[in-house]
């Protein structure tokens, strides 16, 4: 226990709100329930609303991994990780498979999940129609009748322009055959990974005042054409840190002169495998 | 003295430790929602004096979610359960099942039809009445094939006291999804979730 603030910062009467929003949001996945998202101390945009669902979830048992494009060592991810250590009391690591809870900004760890484990999305713009169709109305109304056209013509105008789907992250996916739901900026590489995962994924829009769930073992499919396959990005390089070949890779710029690697985004992972192969 | 009263002597205590005892038995209640049909235990000594006419399970998910932003339906089993949610909880307790956004059943014989309580809206389906119900039997087990999200391949629980009528009635409501009613079943400290996803099979 912590002196000073109540455990986890929230108080009771936010997070039971927040708890109750989180069940209806894994009894109806890909459905955003909305929240009275609160005031937290820090900005908009640095995961306010996947910190009120972490505060409101984690105990003092729980071991919290936070990162940031799959870093642990990054402004917030280290500035999170502290906020719950100092008023939770909780003990932090950085290693995927220690983890009960692993809240992230913009990726899903390499390191397979396992049932047990909570992820906790920050997400920055949580409806996916919503360049598409600004008003939350039409947008409610679209999602109350499962009519998603607009959605599959925007990615049909991708091939028509370009001659593939350009979208590359933020990929929308249409969650236990009914929900349109945009899994927050992960690259689409990690899509695959909301597919019948053993591990419980929440997401928290803090701004936006919305919480959505994706429950464990739940059909997550990319939106994609009969003829226009959805496929992940590939490389072909390797990590130049592990030499890792089936990871996403982050472009590092060197020097002045053009010099670049590629390295994992995964900064766990990289390390992980570097200590095996010394 | 006047009913208006609540006599404080005969209402039990609530939780001990309320920040810690609620996360502890939220994570246990998320755990069943997020797995339907695994039974989930809440331990018997973090409520060790509890009075509401309710199982353990089911008072320690009352202390857990409700407040003032949760009306709550109670069958006419329950006249203790109405003092001590109103103590504890500050919940306001209403008389029409479909106002409701919790309701506790005990009498499983004048159970209302599910129809009766709120299923949401197709803009807001969220705003739904959470059953929760109290079962003479609950055990893993041949009885129940669950089936959908949070579930591997199939999961099997045996649910006492619940007529076959019942789960057709829910068959019946299960096409107006997101629409639905979620069912949370308790007994004794033990506790199970059927969420409106689950296909059942009986």
């Amino acid at each position: 226990m912590t002196a000073g603030y109540n455990f986890a910062y929230l108080d009771e009467q936010t997070k039971r709100m927040i708890r109750r929003a989180i069940l209806k949001a894994v009894a109806i996945p890909g459905y955003q329930v909305p929240f009275g998202s609160r005031e937290m101390p820090l900005p908009y945009g640095w995961g306010t609303g996947g910190i009120q669902v972490t505060a409101s979830i984690i105990g003092s048992d729980d071991v919290l991994k936070v990162i940031d494009q799959g870093a642990d060592d990054t402004t917030n991810a280290i500035s999170i990780r502290r906020f719950f250590a100092k008023t939770a009391g909780v003990a932090t690591t950085t290693r995927t498979a220690d983890a009960t809870i692993i809240q992230t900004r913009h990726r899903i760890p390499e390191t397979p999940l396992r049932a047990g484990q909570i992820v906790v999305f920050q997400v920055p713009i949580p409806e996916p129609l919503r360049w598409l169709e600004p008003r939350e109305s039409e947008t409610r109304q679209m999602h109350a009748y499962a009519d998603y056209a607009i959605m599959h013509v925007k990615l049909y105008e991708d091939i028509a322009r370009y001659g593939h789907i350009a979208t590359t992250y933020d990929y929308p996916v249409i969650v236990n055959e009914r929900y349109l739901m945009r899994p927050s900026p992960i690259p689409k590489f990690d899509n695959p990974k909301l597919d019948m995962n053993p591990a419980l994924m929440l997401f928290g829009a803090g701004r936006e005042k919305r919480i959505y769930a994706v429950p464990p073992y739940t059909i997550v499919k990319s939106l994609d054409f009969e003829d226009h396959p959805f496929s992940i990005e590939t490389w072909d390089t390797s990590c130049a840190l592990c030499g890792a070949t089936n990871a996403f890779l982050d472009e590092v710029i060197t020097d002045d002169h053009g010099g670049k690697m590629f390295v994992c985004s995964d900064s766990d992972h990289c390390a992980e495998r570097k200590e095996k192969a010394a | 003295m006047s009913k208006d009263f609540v006599g404080f002597e005969s209402i039990g205590a609530g939780f001990s430790e309320p920040v810690a005892d609620a996360q502890m038995v939220f994570r246990r209640i998320l755990d069943a929602s997020a797995h339907p049909g695994r039974i989930v235990t809440i331990p018997a000594d973090i409520l060790p004096d509890s009075d509401a006419g309710l199982s353990c399970a089911a008072t320690t998910l009352a202390l857990t979610l409700l407040d003032l932003d949760t009306p709550v339906w109670l069958d006419a089993n329950l006249p203790q359960a109405s003092d001590f949610f109103r103590f504890h909880c500050g919940t306001p307790l209403v008389d029409s099942p479909c106002n409701s956004r919790f309701a506790f059943i005990t009498d499983l014989r004048q159970l209302p039809a599910l129809t009766e309580f709120d299923m949401g809206t197709p803009d807001f389906p969220e705003r739904s009445t959470t059953l929760v119900i109290e079962v003479p039997d609950l055990v893993d087990g041949p009885g129940l094939q669950l089936r959908g999200p949070g579930i591997r391949k199939v999961s099997y629980l045996r649910i006492g006291g619940i007529s076959a009528d019942f789960w057709r009635q829910r068959a019946d409501i299960a096409p107006l999804f997101p629409l639905g009613i979620d069912l949370i079943f308790t007994c004794g400290q033990r506790l199970a979730a059927i969420p409106r996803t689950t296909v059942v099979e009986i």
